[in-house]
């Protein structure tokens, strides 16, 4: 009896090491992952990815301005007929008319304004409100957005001078 | 009748014999770790019609925007460096007041962005999202019967302080107490009546002190807040 006694605890002893060797094996195991994990966080940027659209970069080194519009919106129509009207050689950049409804296009109908009537795009610039104005750079990079919530915040954020909002 | 408040407790007022004059009009604080912000509640249109009428509109620099289904509003008040913003949703706007001019849109949007709105003609309601630290407190929910009486509604936790300690007269609506300010020659100036249930404390401040349609309204009317 007392050898059986002594053969179950010295068994018990080599399951406790046993256990001991697969803990710390799953231990490495962890710190391997989490080393992983971290080398992957470092590799991305902490900030949030650059938006940039390719197709609102330009040749010229001139910005793009687009407007991005929805249809059932009267205020997204007067700054469309006020981006419209300032819109030419004066202004320094390119000005871009975004939104899903071709309605919108006749807005801008007859100007130096591009109508984009894309709604997959869109869904990709993902305006909060309407009418919103985004500055994007030559390499098409977005360098701000602003709610355009007057025609005289458009003209101010278009940098257009008084007198040519005078004759506009 | 029963509406929605934008705390989501509902409100449920009757026994006036009289009809209110518009929807109700409900002020209530947000409370936050950088403080606290007041929004009006109130029928779509609203805070347009009453800057019309009081003749407040052309003095304002006006911006519009649509967000979220409605429109987005930036009255701005060169003369006094204050903006107020509303957004008007299909049945009702919220508003908030801002210090200085020149406040984007986004500012609101933010704000707004940390409720989650729900505009139905029942009422608006603007409960804090999860995660953004807000607690909504201090409603107030206001409406009037033309010619008789302002009618005010609170949580009865809200008003402990003012309820008295003596025991009220018994109305339909719960223990009522009357509250005369008095001018210096002893007449009457205001008169208004405190009426508390278990759920609400309602102050019904009379348009003329001896109007018998004001007594019959506090004697009938019953508010409360669940």
């Amino acid at each position: 009896m007392r050898a059986f006694l002594d053969s179950v605890a010295v068994l018990s002893f080599l399951g406790t090491v046993l256990l001991l060797f697969a803990f710390a094996a799953l231990l490495n195991m962890i710190r391997e992952l989490q080393g992983k994990l971290l080398q992957a966080q470092a590799a991305t940027p902490a900030a949030p990815a650059v938006r940039s659209v390719a197709r609102f970069g330009s040749d010229d080194g001139l910005p793009t301005f687009v407007l991005v519009v929805s249809e059932r919106c009267p205020n997204c129509q007067e700054r469309s007929r006020r981006l419209a009207a300032v819109a030419g050689p004066d202004m320094a950049g390119h000005a871009v008319l975004l939104a899903s409804a071709d309605r919108c296009a006749e807005w801008v109908a007859g100007s130096e304004v591009v109508p984009v009537i894309d709604a997959a795009l869109l869904g990709t610039v993902a305006v909060g409100a309407t009418p919103t104005l985004v500055k994007y750079s030559a390499d098409g990079t977005e360098e701000w957005r602003r709610v355009v919530g007057s025609d005289d915040d458009l003209d101010a954020f278009l940098a257009v001078s008084p007198s040519e909002r005078l004759s506009a | 009748m029963q509406v929605r408040a934008p705390n989501g407790q509902s409100l449920v007022v009757d026994g006036n014999t009289q009809a209110f004059i518009g929807g109700w009009a409900y002020l209530i604080w947000a409370h936050g770790p950088t403080g606290g912000t007041r929004f009006q509640v109130t029928p779509a249109g609203s805070a347009e019609i009453v800057s019309k009428q009081l003749g407040d509109w052309s003095r304002y620099t006006v911006r519009e925007a649509q967000w979220n289904g409605g429109r987005i509003l930036s009255m701005e008040d060169p003369e006094h460096g204050t903006t107020n913003m509303v957004w008007v949703g299909p049945h009702n706007e919220v508003a908030t007041f801002f210090n200085g001019t020149g406040v984007p849109f986004e500012t609101f949007m933010d704000i707004l962005a940390k409720f989650d709105i729900q505009d139905s003609p029942d009422g608006l309601t603007m409960l804090p999202r999860a995660g953004s630290g807000l607690t909504l407190g201090n409603l107030l929910a206001v409406n009037t019967i033309d010619q008789v009486c302002n009618v005010q509604v609170k949580p009865v936790a809200d008003a402990s302080e003012a309820i008295p300690r003596s025991s009220g007269k018994r109305v339909r609506g719960g223990a009522m107490w009357r509250v005369d300010e008095r001018d210096a020659a002893g007449g009457v100036q205001t008169r208004s009546v405190l009426v508390v249930n278990d759920t609400a404390a309602t102050t019904v401040v009379a348009a003329r002190p001896d109007d018998v349609r004001f007594i019959d309204v506090v004697e009938s009317i019953s508010c409360r807040l669940s």
